[in-house]
C-alpha cells in the first residue's frame, strides 16, 4: 500500500481540483496519490446512456401506472402556438361568421314580424279608442256620409291624442321602388287643410287613385324606400301611396275642412257596436273597406256624401263601445 | 436534458394534478441520469427494470411529495439507492468483500486511464465490493460529478460524512484495482 498522506478533507479538496463536479469531459489525473488515480479511473468510464428503445419502454409503464392512479384526468392536449398570422386570420373568420350570424339574424326578425304582427297591431289600437272623445262639430256637414254598419269597420284606429307608435320594426328599404307593407300598421292622420291624393305608387308622376281628406284617420302599412311616401290601405283592400308629409301621427286639433270648404267633425273611428265583430279579428283585416280612406264613409272618416252622423257614432255612444267587445 | 428548476415545480404541480404530459417531461428529464446512476450499480440485466421501478415509485408518491428547495432528482437518486438495495437485499447477491489492508495498489498512470474492456470489469468488479454507501457516493461524486454537498444531500449526510466515506472508499476501491491488477498480473505469467 503506497503512503496516503491525504485526509478526508484534503483529499475531498484535491478531487474537487482535479475532477471539478459538475464536468463530464475527461479531467487530467496527473497525480501520484493511488486514491486520486482510482477516482480518476472510474471518471473516466464510459458513461452508459439509456436506448431511445429503453427510455420509451420504460415511460410506457410509467404512464400507464400514472393514468391508473389517475384514471378520471384526461390527458391534454398539448398546446399548440400558431403563427401571428394564423391567429389575425383566425379572428377575422370568427368575427366575419358573428357578423353573417347577426345579419341572418335580424332578417329573420323581420320575416317573422312581417308575418306576426307586433303588440302593436291592429286590435290593439282598437282597444285605445275608448279614450277617444271627438270634437264637437259645429256645423255639422251635410255631406257626412253615414256609414252602414257593414261599412262600419269593426276595428277601428285609435283616435286619442296620443300619437301611435311608431313600428318598431318598419320594412327596411329594399331596392325595389315598392317595397312590402310596414309590418306593423298604424295609424295616421291627414295633416293637410285639403285633401290629400292617394296615389297607385310612390311618386307625383303616378295615378291617383283617390283622395283623402283633411284630418281622415289612415291606416299606414308601409313606407317607401326614400321615407318620403306612406303607403295606406284603402277600402276593397286596396293600396295607395301618400306623401308622408301629408301624415302626421298626431290627431289634428281642430276639425277641418273639406275638400268643398265646409267644416266637418272629425268622425270617431270606433268599432260599431252593432257589427258583433271581434275587435283586431284576422277577419276585420280582411274586410274590404276597413282601413281604406275613400269615401263614402269608411275608415278614413271622410265625410259623408248625405251628411248624416252615422249611428252609434256620436259621443254619447263611446261608453257602449268600451270593450270593443261589440256586445252593446 | 437539463431542466430549470422552476419548470421542475411546475411540471411536478401539473403531475400531481393528473397531467400526464407533465409527467412525462419529467421523466424524460430525468431517466437517463437515473439510468446511468442504476447502470453502474446494478447488472446490466437489472437496469432498465429498476429504473422502471424507480420511476414508478415516483408516480407512487408523487401526490405526497412536498416542493421544497431541494433538487427533485434528490428524491429521485434516494428511490434509486433504496431500489439498488432493495434489489440486493432480496437477490443476495450483494456481499462486501473483506479486503486485505496489506493489499497493494497498482494505479494506472495517467495516460492509461482509458481501460481495456477487461480492465473495466475489473474496476466494477471492485466497485461493486465496496459497501452501499461507498458505491453510492463515488458514483455520485465521480460518475454523475456531484459536489460534496450535493451527495451530502441526497443521501441525507453531512458533507464530513460524505468526504470520509469516499476517503474509506477510495482506500478500498485502489486496494480492489490493485488486487485486480496484480492478479492479472500473474495470471500472465509475471512476477511479484
Amino acid at each position: 500500500m503506497p503512503e496516503n498522506p491525504l485526509n478526508a478533507d484534503e483529499l475531498a479538496d484535491r478531487l474537487n481540483a482535479v475532477l471539478p463536479p459538475g464536468r463530464s469531459d475527461l479531467p487530467s489525473t496527473d497525480d501520484g496519490d493511488a486514491l486520486i488515480r482510482a477516482a480518476s479511473l472510474l471518471a473516466a468510464q464510459p458513461r452508459p446512456e439509456i436506448s431511445p428503445d429503453d427510455l420509451a419502454r420504460i415511460q410506457t409503464r410509467v404512464l400507464e401506472a400514472y393514468r391508473q392512479q389517475f384514471p378520471n384526468h384526461r390527458p391534454q392536449p398539448a398546446r399548440k402556438t400558431y403563427h401571428p398570422v394564423w391567429r389575425w386570420m383566425a379572428a377575422a373568420a370568427a368575427m366575419t361568421i358573428i357578423g353573417a350570424a347577426a345579419l341572418l339574424w335580424r332578417s329573420a326578425q323581420f320575416s317573422t314580424q312581417a308575418e306576426t304582427p307586433t303588440p302593436i297591431s291592429i286590435a290593439a289600437l282598437a282597444t285605445t279608442t275608448d279614450a277617444y272623445t271627438p270634437e264637437p262639430s259645429a256645423t255639422p256637414s251635410p255631406t257626412a256620409l253615414p256609414p252602414t254598419p257593414t261599412d262600419q269597420p269593426a276595428v277601428l284606429p285609435s283616435a286619442t291624442d296620443a300619437p301611435p307608435a311608431m313600428p318598431t320594426a318598419t320594412a327596411p328599404p329594399t331596392d325595389t321602388e315598392t317595397p312590402p307593407p310596414s309590418p306593423t300598421p298604424f295609424i295616421a292622420y291627414v295633416s293637410a287643410s285639403q285633401p290629400v291624393n292617394v296615389r297607385a305608387e310612390p311618386s307625383r308622376q303616378s295615378d291617383i287613385i283617390t283622395t283623402v281628406h283633411p284630418g281622415a284617420a289612415v291606416m299606414v302599412i308601409g313606407i317607401s324606400a326614400d321615407g318620403d311616401w306612406k303607403q295606406i290601405r284603402l277600402d276593397a283592400g286596396r293600396i295607395g301611396w301618400v306623401a308622408g308629409a301629408l301624415l302626421s301621427p298626431n290627431k289634428p286639433p281642430i276639425a277641418t275642412s273639406t275638400s268643398a270648404g265646409t267644416t266637418v267633425p272629425e268622425r270617431p273611428s270606433l268599432p260599431d257596436a252593432e257589427t258583433g265583430v271581434e275587435s283586431g279579428s284576422e277577419d276585420q283585416n280582411s274586410r274590404g273597406g276597413d282601413f281604406g280612406c275613400e269615401h263614402p264613409g269608411n275608415f278614413c272618416n271622410a265625410p259623408g256624401q248625405d251628411g248624416k252622423q252615422p249611428p252609434g257614432q256620436g259621443k254619447k255612444d263611446i261608453p257602449n263601445n268600451k270593450g270593443n267587445s261589440g256586445k252593446p | 436534458m437539463s431542466l430549470p428548476p422552476q419548470q421542475v415545480k411546475q411540471f411536478i404541480r401539473r403531475s400531481q394534478q393528473g397531467d400526464a404530459e407533465a409527467l412525462a417531461r419529467l421523466y424524460a428529464a430525468f431517466a437517463p441520469a437515473v439510468y446511468r446512476y442504476i447502470a453502474f450499480r446494478a447488472p446490466a440485466s437489472e437496469v432498465e427494470d429498476l429504473t422502471a421501478e424507480v420511476f414508478l415509485k415516483m408516480v407512487e408518491g408523487l401526490p405526497s411529495y412536498q416542493i421544497t428547495e431541494v433538487p427533485f432528482e434528490v428524491w429521485l437518486y434516494r428511490i434509486a439507492a433504496a431500489r439498488i438495495t432493495d434489489y440486493y437485499r432480496k437477490s443476495g447477491r450483494y456481499q462486501e468483500t473483506e479486503l486485505n489492508e496489506e493489499m497493494p495498489f497498482e494505479g494506472a498512470a495517467p495516460d492509461e486511464n482509458v481501460l481495456d474492456e477487461q480492465e473495466r470489469a475489473a474496476l466494477m468488479r471492485a466497485l461493486h465490493q465496496l459497501s452501499d454507501e461507498q458505491q453510492n457516493v463515488l458514483v455520485l461524486r465521480f460518475v454523475e460529478r456531484k459536489s460534496h454537498e450535493e451527495v451530502a444531500r441526497i443521501l441525507d449526510k453531512s458533507v464530513t460524512a460524505i468526504k470520509s466515506i469516499q476517503h474509506r472508499a477510495l482506500i478500498q476501491l485502489a486496494k480492489l484495482i490493485g488486487a485486480e491488477k496484480q492478479n492479472r498480473h500473474y495470471l500472465r505469467g509475471g512476477h511479484a
